[in-house]
């Protein structure tokens, strides 16, 4: 049965990003209609659903999609003020939109067919920048110069005081790049690996009869990497959000 | 010799440190076995840092693996 | 004459008691904020994910903004030596501060109006 030799595993064309609609330029820069932007669409109109419907019904004791919403609601209430006090809450709307987008994006990836928007660097980097961003702005504008203090740990003598501030700016540096990173480098991993044990699958079924019994093994590897996947996708946006809460609290309390 | 070749051969010399840092891994997480067969109650409270460790001796080993990269495909 | 009354004792020993619990209570929180207890497999895995970008990233920094300076004022790889190094300084410090966070807890007053001291 293996007349054609059979297709090469190819993990990497997933990430194809696919232009719909005729080229669209603003200023120079591409900024036409493509896949990636249609699954951001989908998931934001996912979470709208989520909470426009979840919030309607306004009954004391909740329903399923309220209190799926409530919950939601209250989990990331709990991790900025755990994180961030009190204050940290008027911050509350950023950080629910970043968990809510990058929870759904990752879990939507998993779905067949389906584009991973947080498997592009450039948009984890797009998210990250933004609460740097925030940080650096809000600790300007509330603290002024005396923002800079975050770099200047207490109880340092003054020969090391160079040494001790580049070594703090440059880990403040490579907050979001490690923000960036980690959320791109697993959502990355997770969907090549499985696409190369559906690869397997194909192959074994190939080879003939003895491939057809042998390609359960690779499923029963996929059925389970689904899982942890999911567990991931979970687990990447949570650590986003409590990162950009500790991020954020070092905004509001500068100074070690 | 031809200077792509001795990128390629540098590239497969650096390669050899991924293999190191698996030697270093399985260190840690051996180690940290052998402590929790003899403590099975303390084990769980430590499992974290072992995580830790095992990041940090990764960490080095794919700076090996990106010095093979840039040896590959950096002109 | 007795020196300590014993209701005197219990007294204080419930109080100390409660300052101690509000006090536990609020590191506990800080701390768990902060540095997150690995309790099972996935909580584990993400502290070790977390530790691992941030020591690799902090090296990267380092290197890139040593390269980059060195561009800029044309000295020979000295600067980038120096700010590699610095960023695996930093990459450890980064490391430190995720896995033996010195959460600072707020001296708050405790429920009998002490503010204890450390």
């Amino acid at each position: 049965m293996s007349a054609e030799a059979a297709p090469a595993i190819d993990p990497i064309h997933q990430f194809n990003i696919v232009r719909f609609g005729e080229p669209f330029h603003i200023g120079g820069v591409d900024a036409s209609f493509t896949n990636a932007s249609l699954f951001m669409v989908i998931v934001l109109g996912l979470i709208s659903a989520l909470m426009i419907i979840g919030t309607s019904s306004k009954a004391v004791v909740p329903g399923r999609i309220q209190s799926l919403a409530e919950m939601s609601y209250e989990f990331v209430a709990n991790t900025v003020r755990s994180a961030a006090g009190d204050a940290g809450m008027r911050f509350f709307p950023l950080v629910f939109s970043l968990f809510m987008f990058v929870f759904f994006a990752n879990m939507l990836g998993l779905v067949p067919y389906t584009f991973t928007v947080t498997s592009q660097i450039i948009v984890t980097f797009a998210l990250a920048a933004l609460v740097i961003l925030t940080v650096l702005v809000y600790g300007f504008y509330k603290h002024g110069t005396h923002f800079l203090h975050l770099f200047v740990p207490s109880g340092v003598p003054a020969a090391l005081m160079p040494f001790i501030v580049l070594i703090e700016v440059i880990s403040f540096v490579s907050r979001p790049i490690s923000l960036s990173v980690r959320l791109f480098a697993n959502m990355l991993a997770g969907h090549i690996t499985l696409k190369v044990f559906g690869g397997f699958i194909t192959m074994m079924i190939g080879a003939g009869a003895i491939g057809v019994v042998a390609a359960a093994l690779p499923m029963a590897a996929i059925v389970a990497l689904t899982a942890f996947e999911l567990l991931v996708a979970f687990l990447q946006a949570y650590v986003f959000t409590i990162l950009t809460c500790v991020y954020l609290n070092d905004a509001i309390h500068p100074g070690h | 010799m031809d200077p792509v070749a001795a990128k390629y051969i540098g590239a497969g010399l650096a390669a050899i440190g991924m293999g190191v840092a698996a030697v270093g891994v399985g260190a840690i997480f051996g180690n940290f076995l052998s402590g929790a067969l003899r403590n099975p109650s303390a084990a769980d409270g430590q499992f974290g840092r072992a995580f830790i460790g095992a990041a940090l001796a990764e960490g080095l080993g794919i700076f090996a693996f990106l010095v093979a990269i840039i040896l590959l495909f950096v002109k | 004459m007795t020196p300590h009354d014993p209701k005197d004792l219990e007294a204080r020993l419930a109080s100390l008691k409660s300052g101690l619990e509000a006090h536990k209570a609020t590191d506990q929180r800080q701390n768990e904020a902060a540095a997150p207890k690995a309790e099972n497999m996935g909580q584990a895995m993400s502290l070790g994910i977390r530790v691992l970008s941030e020591f690799v990233a902090a090296i990267i920094v380092g290197g890139l903004m040593g390269w980059q300076f060195d561009t800029w004022l044309g000295t020979a790889p000295v600067l980038l030596l120096l700010f590699l190094l610095l960023g695996i300084i930093a990459g450890f410090w980064n490391v430190y501060r995720i896995a033996a966070a010195p959460a600072k807890p707020e001296i708050k007053p405790d429920s009998t109006g002490h503010k204890t001291k450390e």
